[in-house]
């Protein structure tokens, strides 16, 4: 018998809140082969010794800022391989997943708390996409059809 | 020694709120020592009813932002937009309901946003002057615990949600 490797992990969010929710998640990720990937390089210092990737920050407002960090979350991506994508948010997250989904992997996108009333943009995009898409608000699972397993808080 | 804790405290910009802010004030003339600043609004006390407490009547969002995680504690009215930034940052969060019958607001959306929001784990929601005293006073009691042990960084999430991350992490595997 084999043994197995352990699943290479992409956990990816964007700064601020998203980072915030991530790192809560940090003990479902004991035993896996971890990578993180934010928009704010100093996060690294949070989660060292684990590899850590930036990637610009992505206004939907603006296409080009958003075609660049797609891209090089898309340059991440491959260079990681991630069999799993777990992401809190936002847009970076939801690339992250798709890219991955792309290579074999699988991806979960868990929207960030601030969203009590409706998923996000980058929610409701992984919805249907993502292996996985969970809401931290039952309403708001119950309505969209997203899971909710309690959330961050 | 132990850092003295800071609370923001902040009851929007718009109606008056004084229920709170008086509260708050007069909990904060016998706990000199703890540093508190104010978003006051529209109020009806004066500078000296605050003590040694830094009053704002209103703020831009960087200033706002650094008092905020300057905070170790905030005080708010139900306001949807404070809860959730206390939530996307982890920090602890006592919640006063404004009041429709008091003329604290034009109708009671906040008792709605109030019951919805007590289920987050960071969020403690008072209706009185005495229950707001109370949660103060217990706020400094367990200071010291929740210093460093429980900073939005460390903690984790709830059980029910690292369990369906690992479950969908590990899927398949045995170990």
């Amino acid at each position: 018998m084999t043994a197995l490797r352990p699943p290479r992990v992409l956990a990816v969010a964007s700064g601020g809140g998203h980072w915030v929710q991530l790192l809560r998640l940090r003990r479902a990720f004991d035993g896996a082969d971890l990578h993180y990937a934010s928009t704010v390089r100093d996060s690294a210092r949070h989660v060292s010794p684990a590899p850590f990737h930036w990637f610009p920050d992505a206004n939907r407002d603006t296409k080009l800022k958003l075609a660049l960090s797609a891209l090089i979350v898309f340059w991440i991506v491959l260079r990681v391989r991630p069999d799993v994508v777990v992401s809190t948010g936002a847009a970076g997250g939801y690339f992250a997943i798709r890219f991955a989904q792309f290579f074999g992997g699988r991806g979960m996108f868990i929207d960030s708390i601030a969203n009590a009333q409706n998923l996000s943009k980058a929610g409701a995009l992984a919805l249907g996409k993502a292996d996985r898409t969970l809401s931290q608000w039952p309403e708001v699972a119950a309505a969209t059809g997203a899971e909710y397993h309690k959330g961050v808080l | 020694m132990t850092r003295i804790p800071n609370i923001f405290v902040t009851v929007g910009t718009q109606l008056p709120f004084d229920r709170l802010i008086r509260t708050v004030a007069g909990w904060h003339s016998r706990n000199p020592d703890i540093g508190v600043s104010y978003i006051v609004g529209d109020t009806k006390l004066k500078a000296k009813d605050f003590g040694r407490g830094e009053t704002h009547t209103r703020l831009t969002s960087k200033p706002y932002d650094q008092h905020f995680s300057a905070a170790d504690l905030i005080v708010s009215h139900a306001g949807m937009g404070t809860i959730i930034t206390a939530a996307e940052a982890g920090k602890p969060i006592i919640i006063m309901p404004r009041r429709a019958d008091l003329g604290e607001h034009r109708n009671d959306h906040q008792l709605a946003t109030a019951e919805k929001m007590t289920r987050l784990q960071n969020v403690q929601r008072v209706d009185t002057h005495d229950e707001l005293v109370k949660a103060l006073d217990q706020f400094i009691l367990t200071w010291s615990d929740n210093d460093t042990a429980k900073s939005s960084l460390s903690a984790d999430a709830t059980p029910e949600l690292l369990t369906a991350v690992r479950n969908f992490i590990f899927e398949g595997r045995s170990g």
